[in-house]
């Protein structure tokens, strides 16, 4: 038997993320690695857990095989459960057709029958994007306190960052009288983080009639949300203080792994009452030879570093070499960086391999970000300039 | 090969690691920054394909129950069998259901007190292992070789670890077969068990039957050594790392071989993975003034000092100013600013409070109690 739900927590996974360009050929976004230990993912599902929804449905749909592999059975967030736990959610067939998610409104809509299953109260609605740390429980007491039919997580920025975003112009007691998406003259300067509570019949009302309507692209922020606002929904913005950022492109996914170092930018993951799971790795410790040096950097277990690592991070089992330096670079699972390398201001992919006296990326052009995908190889004394791409392997003697 | 269970023998018997094993069993003492030191024989039985594993339990238990839970973290959550904790053996029933002497002493009672779980398990074989003995091993290979050599029991053996340890030793003629086995002190060409053996289910129900009915408590020089006429014991060697728990000396000196990439590459072989408790601690952040060379450091640890042959566990803060040298620093350890530590153990939850200055030796490193603030 299944245990009514107050709220079950709907994820959208399903999203390419091209804006991450190579780092995203094979995987889906929310399954990028991020911050030495961690997967996008990790944070929304943490999120869910320590706030206490323990029914996660995860909408997958593009590259889906490492997010199903690593989201397993939930165990690793304690998502494992006799009633609820972690689901994931692809599109399928129905008895008389069948199609992909077609928009992120549509992808909740198809999966109705899940969330009836628990006859929730509540509905929250996350993305598989960014790295911060909520307590949805005071968002969902916030939203039941203002009586809202809808209740929107939103972020203060800066006015110059404002047209950027998705901005809710709000009364003086919260209440979203509209809605502007990336506007040139913003009014306010609070942005949507893509984080909503429904209740759930009003919900569903409105996913049934946005699928009746043939002109619309079946989305939240185009569809569901503006029209919800012009029939005169209670629409609330509840305001979020804290760390919170969108990690869908290559210079704000290097910005946030940075951020790990900075004591003051307020990405503060090491705390023992808001634990980020994961899924871990069987590693020993990792290790720092003599003529090794690590400053200003974050190192994950199965590292064996002999060379030079400055201003890093360092996923699980990389290996940097003698006299290899490693200036404010993001390496992950496996990547190897051979003797006398230089990696600077880069990302590299899992498992890729670095050969000798190469040099990936250049401190010159500060914002220029060079990223190596996954599983190739860069041979020996290869120069790879700044702000490239390498998607394939690149031999060396070149 | 499925067909083949594991018991592992956790509880303590050495008096001669002090304040190590005040709060624990020897089994259950934290060892290589990440594990307890039954981590290595439980991971090795899971990788030759053991589903069943009883872990023998005595006193000092409670941190092995909190390590070991489910057994998820090896694979060990089964449906049916998997990790079963064996219950602590202490006086004993089934002896004096027969008449004998109640009192528990060596491996054959825990043998006795277990005989329902052994009966009941079926597999065909049956490895038999010691949670002290620290070391990777490929199983599989012993084990095949103990079907192809015909003996009724196979033991792992190594070159004798040590003039410090104590030890079962035994002699083999050039069949390697076992001719002689005494305890204490071995004589030249010897070999010493590392309480690894091969056996089948079966012979291994009898061995125990004779030890009820003879009235053995120990399995080596008791059971081994009386039946040795009769019993073929093949004895093959492992050649890698092996550390085995008996002295606060030998645990310094076995931690500080870590550091050394040969012997990482064999402990630590991830062809044959040593499982853990997964902790979800972050990454360990190194500060702008931290200076760590040729140290074994866990997840989660915050360095603003210096650190030089020594060893992290997971979460230990070393504050600026502060110097590590040649010392080993478990769980939650907090060093303060401007300290200096030499030889020095820290057990878990340790804080050493700033301007603290602590020395020990090579041969005499200082263990600081679990929990102390100095």
């Amino acid at each position: 038997m299944i245990k009514k739900k107050t709220c079950v927590a709907m994820l959208l996974a399903g999203g390419q993320g091209s804006r991450l360009y190579v780092l995203t050929t094979n995987v889906a976004k929310p399954a990028v690695p991020f911050g030495g230990k961690y997967r996008i993912i990790d944070f929304p599902l943490s999120n869910c857990i320590n706030s206490g929804i323990d029914t996660v449905g995860v909408l997958t749909q593009y590259e889906p095989l490492q997010l199903n592999s690593y989201i397993g059975n939930g165990h690793a967030w304690d998502l494992d459960r006799m009633s609820g736990g972690v689901h994931i959610l692809p599109p399928y067939m129905r008895h008389k057709s069948g199609e992909w998610y077609t928009g992120t409104a549509n992808a909740i809509y198809q999966n109705i029958p899940f969330i009836e299953q628990y006859d929730p109260e509540y509905v929250l609605i996350l993305s598989g994007d960014h790295i911060y740390r909520m307590d949805y429980t005071k968002m969902i007491a916030y939203h039941a306190e203002k009586n809202a039919d809808c209740t929107i997580s939103v972020i203060n920025v800066s006015l110059e960052e404002a047209s950027r975003f998705g901005i809710m112009n709000t009364t003086s007691d919260g209440v979203i009288y509209e809605f502007e998406e990336k506007p040139k003259e913003p009014k306010s300067t609070l942005a949507s983080m893509g984080i909503y509570v429904f209740n759930w019949e009003k919900l569903r009302k409105y996913l049934e009639e946005d699928e009746a309507n043939k002109e619309s692209s079946n989305d939240f922020g185009k569809n569901i949300i503006p029209t919800m606002l012009a029939n005169g929904e209670k629409m609330v913005a509840y305001e979020f203080e804290g760390y919170w950022k969108d990690v869908g492109t290559i210079d704000s996914l290097w910005d946030a792994n940075m951020d790990m170092l900075a004591p003051n930018s307020g990405l503060n993951i090491d705390d023992p009452d808001w634990r980020i799971y994961t899924r871990n790795l069987a590693l020993p410790p990792h290790y720092i030879s003599p003529e090794g040096r690590s400053s200003h950097s974050m190192v994950a277990e199965g590292c064996e570093i002999e060379g030079c690592v400055e201003d890093s991070v360092l996923f699980g089992g990389v290996k940097v070499g003698r006299g290899a330096k490693v200036l404010y670079s993001v390496l992950m699972n496996g990547v190897e960086i051979e003797e006398g390398a230089t990696v600077e201001f880069s990302i590299i992919a899992e498992n890729t391999k670095v050969g000798k006296n190469a040099t990936i990326g250049s401190d010159e052009e500060i914002g220029k970000i060079t990223v190596l995908a996954a599983n190739i190889e860069i041979g020996d004394g290869v120069t790879v300039n700044a702000g490239d791409m390498v998607a394939e392997n690149i031999g060396g003697g070149q | 090969m499925n067909d083949v269970m594991g018991l592992l023998f956790a509880y303590s018997d050495s008096k001669r690691m002090g304040q190590l094993s005040v709060p624990r069993t020897t089994s259950s003492i934290p060892f290589g920054g990440n594990y307890r030191a039954l981590d290595f024989m439980l991971s090795n039985m899971v990788n030759a394909g053991c589903r069943d594993v009883g872990v023998v339990l005595r006193e000092g238990y409670q941190s092995l129950l909190d390590h070991l839970g489910s057994g998820r973290d090896w694979d060990l959550s089964r449906k049916n069998g998997g990790l079963v904790l064996l219950p602590p053996f202490g006086y004993n029933p089934t002896m004096e259901n027969r008449g004998y002497d109640a009192s528990v002493k060596g491996k054959m009672s825990a043998l006795i007190n277990n005989l329902s779980y052994i009966r009941n398990t079926r597999k065909k074989y049956v490895i038999l292992g010691e949670g002290r003995v620290i070391l990777n091993i490929r199983l599989e290979p012993f084990i095949d070789e103990h079907i192809r050599s015909g003996a009724d029991i196979t033991m792992v053996s190594a070159a004798p670890l040590g003039e410090s340890t104590r030890g079962i030793y035994v002699t083999t003629d050039e069949s390697s077969r076992v001719t002689d086995i005494n305890t204490y002190h071995s004589s030249p060409g010897q070999l010493e068990s590392l309480g690894i053996y091969i056996l089948e289910r079966t012979a291994l129900l009898d061995l125990i039957d004779y030890g009820i009915v003879n009235d053995m408590s120990y399995f080596e020089r008791g059971v081994l050594r009386t039946l040795l006429p009769e019993l073929h014991i093949h004895c093959k060697s492992h050649h890698g790392f092996v550390a085995k728990l008996q002295t606060i000396e030998g645990y310094f000196n076995s931690s500080m071989e870590l550091l050394d990439r040969n012997v990482r590459r064999d402990l630590f072989n991830p062809d044959n993975p040593i499982y853990t408790r997964v902790r979800d601690f972050v990454a360990t952040y190194y500060g702008d003034e931290s200076d760590v060379t040729n140290s074994l450091v866990a997840d989660g640890c915050h360095i603003e000092g210096k650190v030089e042959n020594s060893i992290l566990f997971r979460g230990v803060h070393i504050a600026p100013g502060a110097v590590v040298k040649n010392s080993i620093v478990m769980t939650n350890g907090k060093i303060g600013k401007n300290t200096f530590l030499n030889y020095i153990i820290a057990d878990k939850l340790v804080t050493v409070t700033d301007d603290s200055m602590l020395v020990g030796s090579t041969r005499f490193p200082v263990v600081i109690n679990k929990g102390h603030t100095v």
